[in-house]
């Protein structure tokens, strides 16, 4: 074998073993960093899940509070208006509406006071109360 | 050296991760706030209307008294001097039976509600503030006959000084 032949085989010997070496050492050391990203992943995609479905829930209800308020303020200026014909149970937009009126009469007139519960699927969402006074002519 | 084909580099793999969360938590965090922000806002719409149906209801109180106070100078046909002279004597009952229907609004959670009142000969003014910030103000004139005119119906907020920078977007 000649000097350049010995040399060639010299450096491939240690170009392929320096290969095989640094083969299986970036090896480990992509599945334990792949692991570790995959981990850190995992972890902060359950944090940022949670975040997103509270923040969801908190949004979906405020949604349902807001549209609550609005249909218990429009019952009630329908209910001073008018005491006598105030539905006792209604729907509006698929929300239940329940206003039981009591009142309370004297010589003078009648005070008529309407509690209204908006709820939805049983859970009572907003509740007001209302009030109005007709008077048999003094006013 | 020629890099294998296929091969994956786990940097620009971490980089690129890191990325997407650095944004998903943006995200999270402006998402979480705007809901908190939006539902601390209706809450406050919530109380606010609770508040104003309370001096409502109040007020509507005051007049049915007022009118039960007077019905025997309309029944009689007094003149407006008999209804005041009867008046005179009643505010202050009537005022704080008033106070009491504020007061016990709804589930009687108003801690703080106040109701004053004043005569001023044919003329009588009221005045009901709910949790120190929703105000209505009433004025009524009392006429012949034992009738009543509601002249003036007035719903004011107070907004004090000291809560003019709060912050809205996390919720105040």
């Amino acid at each position: 074998m000649s000097l350049r032949e010995l040399s060639f085989e010299r450096e491939r010997a240690l170009t392929q073993g320096g290969y095989r070496g640094r083969s299986v050492w970036h090896g480990a050391a992509f599945v334990m960093e792949a692991l570790l990203l995959l981990f850190f992943l995992v972890v902060s995609l359950t944090i940022f899940m949670t975040l997103f479905s509270n923040a969801s829930s908190m949004g979906e209800h405020n949604d349902r509070l807001a549209h609550a308020i609005t249909i218990a303020t429009n019952a009630a200026e329908k209910f001073t208006a008018d005491p006598t014909q105030a539905p006792a149970s209604s729907e509006v937009d698929g929300y239940k509406v329940d206003c039981s009126v009591k009142n309370d009469t004297n010589a003078a007139g009648t005070l008529y006071t309407a509690t209204i519960t908006v709820s939805v699927d049983s859970e009572e969402i907003y509740t007001l109360e209302a009030s109005s006074y007709k008077s048999g002519g003094g006013a | 050296m020629e890099r294998a084909a296929g091969s994956i580099r786990i940097g620009p793999v971490s980089i690129f991760s890191l990325m997407i969360i650095l944004c998903l938590a943006v995200m999270a965090v402006l998402s979480i706030a705007t809901a908190h922000a939006a539902l601390s806002l209706t809450e406050r719409q919530a109380n606010t209307t609770h508040d104003l149906y309370a001096n409502e209801t109040a007020a509507q109180t005051f007049v049915a008294e007022l009118d039960r106070v007077i019905e025997p100078v309309r029944a009689s046909g007094g003149t407006a001097r008999d209804a005041e002279l009867l008046l005179e004597y009643q505010l202050t009952n009537i005022t704080a039976l008033a106070e009491s229907a504020g007061a016990h609004y709804g589930d009687g959670a108003i801690k703080n509600f106040e109701a004053n009142s004043a005569m001023d000969g044919s003329f009588i003014e009221a005045d009901f503030l709910c949790d120190g910030y929703q105000d209505l103000y009433v004025t009524l004139e009392i006429l012949d006959g034992g009738r009543y005119q509601i002249t003036s119906w007035l719903t004011s907020t107070i907004w004090p000084e000291d809560e003019m920078d709060e912050t809205l977007l996390f919720g105040g």
